[in-house]
C-alpha cells in the first residue's frame, strides 16, 4: 500500500485538525511505512506504543472492570501481533486497532456470559471480582466528579463506547460503524447502520442533558 | 443510559458550551501509559492467564494481587490437579530481593507440614519469570468474612484452627511476621489456613525487615529479632477484630488480652501455648453444654421430622424425567420454553431457535442466525409467537425479537444495549421483562420502548424472572454477592419497590441457585443445586406463596443427582415443568478391545478442563488428545504408562482464535495430522498441520476454505482418516445438507465424492482405504468404495442417530444417541449389509464420542462427557 493512498484514507475522515491528529497522521504513515517495507513487528510496536495508551484508557473507561480491561487489552496485543499481516488498509490503523479492540470484548462479554450462565460462579471469585471492581472505581472525591460517575455508571455500556468514541476520540461516524457495526461504511447496511448511530447519538446526548440537570450539574435555559 | 426518561424540552436546555463541556468530562477516557500503571497491577499486555508454564501448569484466572506479585488458578497437568501459582509482579521482576524473598517463603512455609497451613509444592525460578506453586486454597480471606455480616463465620473454629497452624509453624521454628486477616483464608469448612509466608523467619533471624503497622508487636516495630511471641501479639489483634461484632466464648477475653500485652514476656510463649489455653478455655462448658445440645437437637429434628413427613407425605417424591433432546456441545440448549398447553417447547441453542413437539420430540427451526446469535427465548402466552433475545455480532447489535410461530416472521421489537441475563413474558398483555446488567427493564413490545423498573446496585444480579399467569406480577430472584443474600422478590406497578417473598441464607451458603418460574398465583418453583467437588446435585422446590409471602419451608419436588437443572419453564398446571440439564466433566478412557467386547475403562484424563478427540500414536504406547479449557485449545500427549505423564504439543496458530483443534490421524509417514478450524481475520479458517516429533508445520491446503460466512458460529466439521496400509488420507467436510469426500494430495485435493441428506457427524475410513463409512439422517450409515458406490446401507434402532464411526478390521463401531431407551450405545457390527448390531456399551448419562483405536486394533480410547445442554421434562403429581 503507498502512502498516498493512506494520506486519501485519514483524508476522508473528519477529524478537526489539532496537533494530536497531525501526531496521529505521522504515526499512521509510519506504521503504514514499516507494513509496505513487510517490517510486522515495528508496526506493531509503532502502534503499541503510539496507540497503547489511548486504547488503554478507552479499555479501562468503557469497560468499567479494571481487570476485564487490562485482560482485553492482553488479548488485544496478542490479536495485534498475529493479525498485523491481514491489515488491508480499508482503514485508519487506528479505526483498526479500535475494531479488533472491540470484537475482543465482544468475545470478553460473551465468553463471561457463557460461564455465568453454565456454570454457578465459585462465589468468592465472584465476591472477589466485585470487590475489585468496587476498589477501582475510587473516583476523585469532588462531588461534581462524583456526580459524572454516578451518571456515567448509570449509562448502558453500548451508549458510553459511542459517547467516547464519538465525543473523546472525534471519531467520524464512518469509523465508528466499522467499530461497533463491523460494517463497512460505503456499504447500504453501513449507511442504514450509521444513521441508526447517529439517531442513537442524539437520544443519549437529549438523555444526558436531563440526567446533568436532575444532577444540578446544569441548569435549564 | 437511562430509557423512558421524558424527551428533551426543546424549548428549555442546558446552555450548549455548559453541556458540551458536561459531555466532553462525561465522555473523557484518558490515555494510561501500560508501563506506568500503579504498582501491584500486573503490566498490561502480559496477564498470564492462558498461558503454559514450564509445559506443564495451565494458568486460569488471576485470584488476587499482592504486594508481591499476583496469585492465579491453575491446573498442573503433571499432577493432575487445580493449584494456585504466586508469580512475582513484571514490575518487580527484576528485584533480587524480591526473588530472594520469594525463595525465602518456600522454605519457610515448606517445612511446616499442617493442615492449618497453606502447602507450599514448588518454587520455581526462571531468569524471565519466578513463581511459587501453592496449594489452592477455596474460601475467602478472613478479612472479607469479617466484612460480610451476612455470613455466618464460625469465629470460635477460626480462632483455634488458626492458633493449631500457628503453632505448627512455631514448632519447626519459624516465624510468620505478618499475620492478619489477609493473609488468613476461611476454608468451606470453617477453619483457618494461614498463607504468605513471605516474611517468615528463623526464630532471632531476619533478613527483611516488615510487618504490617496494627498487627506487628511493639518490639517489632522496634526493629527486635523476629520471635513466636511478635506472631502471638498479631494473633491478639485478629481476636479483637474478629469479635469486634460478636461475644467472645467464655474466658477467651482473658487469652485475647494475654496475647495483646505490650510486654512480650507476659504474652503466650508460642502458638503452641496459645492454642493449648484456648482447648482448656473451650473443654469445660462443652461437656455439658454439649449434652444439651445434643438432646435439644434430637428433639428439634424428630418434632420437625415428624411434620415433614406428616405434610409431604414422603421425602422426595419419584419424578419421571424425560429426554427431549440429544444435542451434542456444539448445539447445547442455552434457552427453553414451554407453551401453556404443555405440547411444544422452544429452545435456542446459540445458532438457531427451533419448536419442539414435546411428544414426539420432532423439532423444526423458527429463527437462524441470521439476526444475531439466538439466546433466551419465551413462549407469548397465546403460544403463538415467540419472544427471543439476540446477541451482538458482527453487524447486529443485540435486540429483542418477536417471531411468528407459524409463518416464521420475524419483528425487531427493540435494539438492547447489552447482554441480557434473563427474559419473561407477561401472559395477556404485550410486555416482557429483561434482566440485564443495570437492573430489571420492562419492554412494551408493541412500542419497543424500554423502561427500567428495577435498578440493581454494582454486585447484584437478576439470575431469573417470571410473570405471573395475570401478567400483572412479575417474580425475580436477586442475587447479591456482597451482602451475600438470594431473594426472590416481587414486583408489580401497585408496588413499584420490590417486595422480598423469601429469602434463605441457605440459597446461597449451601446452594447456588439461578432458575425459577410462576406457573400458579400460589406456587413459585426454583431450581436450586449443591455444589460439591465432584458431584453436583440439583432440586426442584416449590415455594407457596400466600399473597406476597413464602409460607412454609420449601418443598423439595424432585432431586436430581450430578447434574444442574437451568432454565425453568411450566405449563399452566405447574405439572410439566421443561428445563435444560447441564453436566460439565468430560474425560478420555481407553478399552481393552478383546473377542468384539470392550473390556473395562481406564481413565486417562481427569481434569475440569474439557478433554476430547483421543488418537492413539503410531506405537499405541500414547494417546494425543485435544483440550478445550478456559485457558484456550491445546494438544497434549499422554503416555499410557500407567503414571499417564502428559506433555504438550506446540500449536502453531499465528492468527485470530482457534475454534478447535483436534488430532484427525496419522499418514502413512507416521506424522501426525492436526486440524485447526478458526475465526481468522485473514486467514483460512481450515488448516491442516503436520507434527513429525519435533515441529508442527502446514500439510495440506484444505480444500475450499471457506465454505460458509467465516462470522457465523457454526463451521463445517472437517474430518480427515488416513489409510494405514497404504499413502492415501481422505477429508469429509459436513456442507449445511451433504457431505462432500476429498482425496488429501500434496498442494491440493480431489473430489471423490458428495452424499446429500448427511447429518454430517462421523466418517470412517477403512485400515486398506478401500471402504468409507459416513452417517447418515435418521440412523442411517453408508458404507462406500473410495469411488462413491454404495456396498452396504445399515439403520439403527428407531430414534438413533449416528454420531461417531470407526473401522476395526472387517467390522464397525458406530456410536448413538437416541431418544427412545437408552441414550447413548455403542454398538458394533459388519460393514456388510444384513449382519446384527451388538451392543458393546450403553449410558443414560454419558456420552461415548470421538471413538478411536489403536494401530494394532486391540485398543479403544474414546471421550466420555456428561450430557451438557439438553433439553428435559418431568411430570410432576399435584404440587
Amino acid at each position: 500500500m503507498s502512502a498516498t493512498n493512506a494520506q486519501t484514507n485519514l483524508e476522508s475522515d473528519d477529524w478537526t485538525e489539532t496537533p494530536s491528529v497531525r501526531r496521529r497522521t505521522a504515526l499512521e504513515l509510519e506504521v503504514r511505512a514499516f507494513l509496505d517495507r513487510g517490517d510486522l513487528s515495528g508496526a506493531t510496536q509503532a502502534i503499541l506504543e503510539g496507540y497503547g495508551p489511548e486504547l488503554l484508557g478507552y479499555l479501562l473507561t468503557t469497560i468499567r472492570d479494571r481487570v476485564a480491561a487490562q485482560d482485553i487489552f492482553a488479548d488485544v496485543c496478542m490479536d495485534l501481533w498475529s493479525g498485523i499481516a491481514a491489515y488491508r488498509g480499508s482503514s485508519s490503523v487506528r479505526t483498526w486497532l479500535y475494531v479488533i479492540a472491540h470484537h475482543a470484548a465482544l468475545r470478553h462479554a460473551r465468553k463471561e456470559q457463557r460461564m455465568r450462565r453454565r456454570f454457578a460462579p465459585p462465589a468468592e471469585l465472584d465476591r472477589l471480582v466485585q470487590e475489585v471492581r468496587s476498589v477501582t472505581r475510587s473516583y476523585a472525591k469532588t462531588e461534581r466528579r462524583d456526580q459524572l460517575a454516578r451518571i456515567r455508571d448509570a449509562m448502558d455500556p453500548a451508549d458510553q463506547v459511542l459517547l467516547v468514541l464519538r465525543v473523546d476520540k472525534t471519531m467520524s461516524w464512518d469509523d465508528i460503524v466499522l467499530i461497533v457495526e463491523d460494517q463497512s461504511p460505503s456499504s447500504n447496511e453501513g449507511k442504514r447502520a450509521a444513521a441508526r448511530l447517529r439517531k442513537r447519538f442524539e437520544r443519549i446526548k437529549d438523555e444526558l442533558q436531563r440526567r446533568f440537570v436532575d444532577e444540578g450539574l446544569a441548569a435549564w435555559r | 443510559m437511562a430509557v423512558g426518561l421524558p424527551r428533551r424540552r426543546e424549548s428549555i436546555a442546558p446552555e450548549p458550551d455548559e453541556f458540551e463541556g458536561l459531555l466532553a468530562e462525561l465522555a473523557h477516557a484518558p490515555s494510561v501509559d501500560p508501563a506506568r500503571l500503579p504498582e501491584g497491577e500486573l503490566p498490561l499486555g502480559l496477564s498470564l492467564s492462558g498461558h503454559l508454564l514450564e509445559e506443564r501448569f495451565e494458568v486460569g484466572a488471576r485470584l488476587g494481587v499482592g504486594g508481591m506479585g499476583v496469585v492465579y488458578r491453575a491446573w498442573d497437568h503433571r499432577l493432575a490437579r487445580a493449584v494456585a501459582l504466586k508469580v512475582i509482579d513484571r514490575g518487580q521482576r527484576q528485584s533480587q530481593k524480591l526473588r530472594d524473598r520469594l525463595v525465602a517463603e518456600a522454605r519457610a512455609a515448606a517445612r511446616i507440614n499442617h493442615p492449618n497451613v497453606a502447602t507450599i509444592h514448588e518454587v520455581v525460578e526462571r531468569d524471565a519469570l519466578s513463581f511459587l506453586v501453592m496449594e489452592l486454597v477455596e474460601g475467602r480471606s478472613l478479612r472479607s468474612a469479617l466484612a460480610d455480616p451476612a455470613s455466618p463465620l464460625c469465629r470460635a473454629a477460626a480462632m483455634c484452627s488458626l492458633a493449631e497452624g500457628l503453632a505448627a509453624a512455631h514448632a519447626v521454628g519459624i516465624v510468620h511476621r505478618d499475620l492478619k486477616p489477609e493473609n488468613l483464608v476461611v476454608t468451606r469448612c470453617g477453619e483457618v489456613k494461614i498463607l504468605d509466608f513471605g516474611l517468615a523467619a528463623a526464630s532471632g533471624r531476619a533478613d527483611v525487615a516488615g510487618g504490617t503497622p496494627g498487627y506487628m508487636a511493639p518490639e517489632q516495630e522496634d526493629g527486635a529479632r523476629p520471635d513466636p511471641r511478635g506472631d502471638v501479639f498479631a494473633v491478639g489483634r485478629i481476636f479483637e477484630e474478629v469479635y469486634r461484632a460478636a461475644p467472645m466464648p467464655r474466658g477467651w477475653r482473658r487469652i485475647a488480652a494475654r496475647c495483646r500485652a505490650i510486654d512480650p514476656a507476659r504474652r503466650y510463649r508460642d502458638g503452641a501455648q496459645l492454642r493449648d489455653a484456648l482447648r482448656r478455655a473451650q473443654r469445660r462448658p462443652r461437656l455439658v453444654v454439649g449434652l444439651v445440645l445434643t438432646l435439644l437437637v434430637a428433639l428439634v429434628s424428630a418434632v420437625f421430622a415428624w411434620r415433614h413427613a406428616a405434610r409431604a407425605g414422603a421425602a422426595i417424591p419419584t419424578v419421571r424425567h424425560h429426554r427431549v433432546t440429544t444435542f451434542g456441545d456444539a448445539h447445547a440448549v442455552r434457552s427453553s420454553s414451554l407453551s401453556a398447553d404443555g405440547r411444544s417447547l422452544a429452545y435456542s441453542d446459540g445458532h438457531v431457535v427451533g419448536v419442539l413437539d414435546v411428544a414426539t420430540s420432532a423439532a423444526r427451526v423458527v429463527l437462524d442466525d441470521s439476526h444475531g446469535a439466538p439466546s433466551l427465548v419465551r413462549y407469548a402466552g397465546d403460544g403463538r409467537s415467540l419472544f427471543v433475545t439476540v446477541e451482538p455480532r458482527s453487524g447486529v447489535g443485540p435486540a429483542l425479537l418477536e417471531i411468528d410461530v407459524g409463518s416464521g416472521s420475524v419483528r425487531e421489537v427493540a435494539a438492547l444495549g447489552g447482554l441480557v441475563l434473563a427474559l419473561a413474558q407477561a401472559p395477556r398483555s404485550g410486555r416482557v421483562a429483561l434482566s440485564v446488567e443495570r437492573g430489571i427493564e420492562l419492554v412494551d413490545t408493541k412500542s419497543g420502548t424500554r423502561r427500567l423498573v428495577v435498578p440493581l446496585s454494582m454486585h447484584q444480579h437478576v439470575a431469573d424472572l417470571s410473570f405471573d399467569v395475570t401478567g400483572q406480577r412479575l417474580a425475580f430472584l436477586r442475587i447479591d454477592l456482597h451482602e451475600r443474600r438470594a431473594t426472590v422478590e416481587l414486583w408489580s406497578e401497585d408496588h413499584p419497590t420490590p417486595i422480598t417473598a423469601y429469602e434463605d441464607p441457605r440459597l446461597i451458603e449451601e446452594f447456588s441457585v439461578g432458575t425459577l418460574t410462576w406457573p400458579k398465583a400460589d406456587l413459585l418453583l426454583a431450581a436450586r443445586t449443591q455444589n460439591q467437588r465432584d458431584l453436583d446435585t440439583s432440586e426442584l422446590i416449590g415455594l407457596h406463596l400466600d399473597g406476597d409471602r413464602v409460607t412454609g419451608e420449601p418443598r423439595v419436588l424432585a432431586s436430581l443427582p450430578g447434574a444442574q437443572m437451568s432454565d425453568l419453564a411450566s405449563d399452566a398446571t405447574a405439572r410439566k415443568i421443561a428445563y435444560v440439564r447441564y453436566g460439565a466433566r468430560s474425560s478420555v478412557e481407553v478399552h481393552a478391545l478383546h473377542g468384539g467386547r470392550l473390556g473395562p475403562a481406564l481413565a486417562i484424563t481427569e481434569s475440569d478442563a474439557d478433554a476430547r478427540w483421543p488418537l492413539f500414536s503410531a506405537r499405541g504406547d500414547s494417546v494425543v488428545i485435544a483440550r478445550d479449557s478456559p485457558a484456550g485449545y491445546r494438544l497434549e500427549e499422554i503416555a499410557l504408562d500407567g503414571a499417564h505423564t502428559a506433555r504438550s504439543l506446540p500449536l502453531p496458530i499465528t492468527s485470530g482464535e482457534p475454534i478447535d483443534v483436534f488430532p484427525a490421524d496419522h499418514s502413512s509417514d507416521g506424522r501426525l495430522l492436526v486440524v485447526v478450524q478458526g475465526q481468522l481475520p485473514g486467514a483460512e479458517p481450515i488448516r491442516l498441520l503436520a507434527w513429525d516429533g519435533h515441529t508442527m508445520v502446514e500439510r495440506w491446503r484444505a480444500p475450499d476454505g471457506r465454505v460458509r460466512d467465516a462470522s457465523r458460529a457454526r463451521w463445517p466439521l472437517v474430518l480427515v482418516r488416513c489409510a494405514e496400509t497404504r499413502d492415501l488420507c481422505v477429508l469429509a467436510r459436513a456442507g449445511a445438507d451433504n457431505f462432500a469426500v476429498t482425496q488429501l494430495e500434496e498442494g491440493g485435493s480431489r473430489p471423490l465424492f458428495t452424499v446429500p441428506d448427511s447429518r454430517g457427524s462421523s466418517f470412517a475410513l477403512s485400515s486398506d482405504g478401500g471402504r468409507i463409512a459416513l452417517s447418515r439422517t435418521e440412523g442411517r450409515f453408508t458404507v462406500h468404495s473410495l469411488e462413491g458406490t454404495i456396498r452396504a446401507d445399515r439403520r439403527l434402532p428407531r430414534g438413533c442417530e449416528v454420531h461417531s464411526l470407526r473401522f476395526v478390521g472387517d467390522q464397525l463401531l458406530v456410536g448413538a444417541a437416541c431418544t427412545t431407551g437408552t441414550m447413548f450405545r455403542l454398538y458394533s457390527t459388519s460393514a456388510r449389509q444384513d449382519d446384527p448390531l451388538t451392543l458393546l456399551s450403553e449410558s443414560e448419562t454419558t456420552w461415548m464420542t470421538h471413538l478411536t483405536t489403536s494401530r494394532d486394533e486391540r485398543s479403544v480410547a474414546l471421550t466420555r462427557r456428561v450430557i451438557g445442554g439438553n433439553l428435559w421434562t418431568m411430570e410432576l403429581g399435584a404440587p
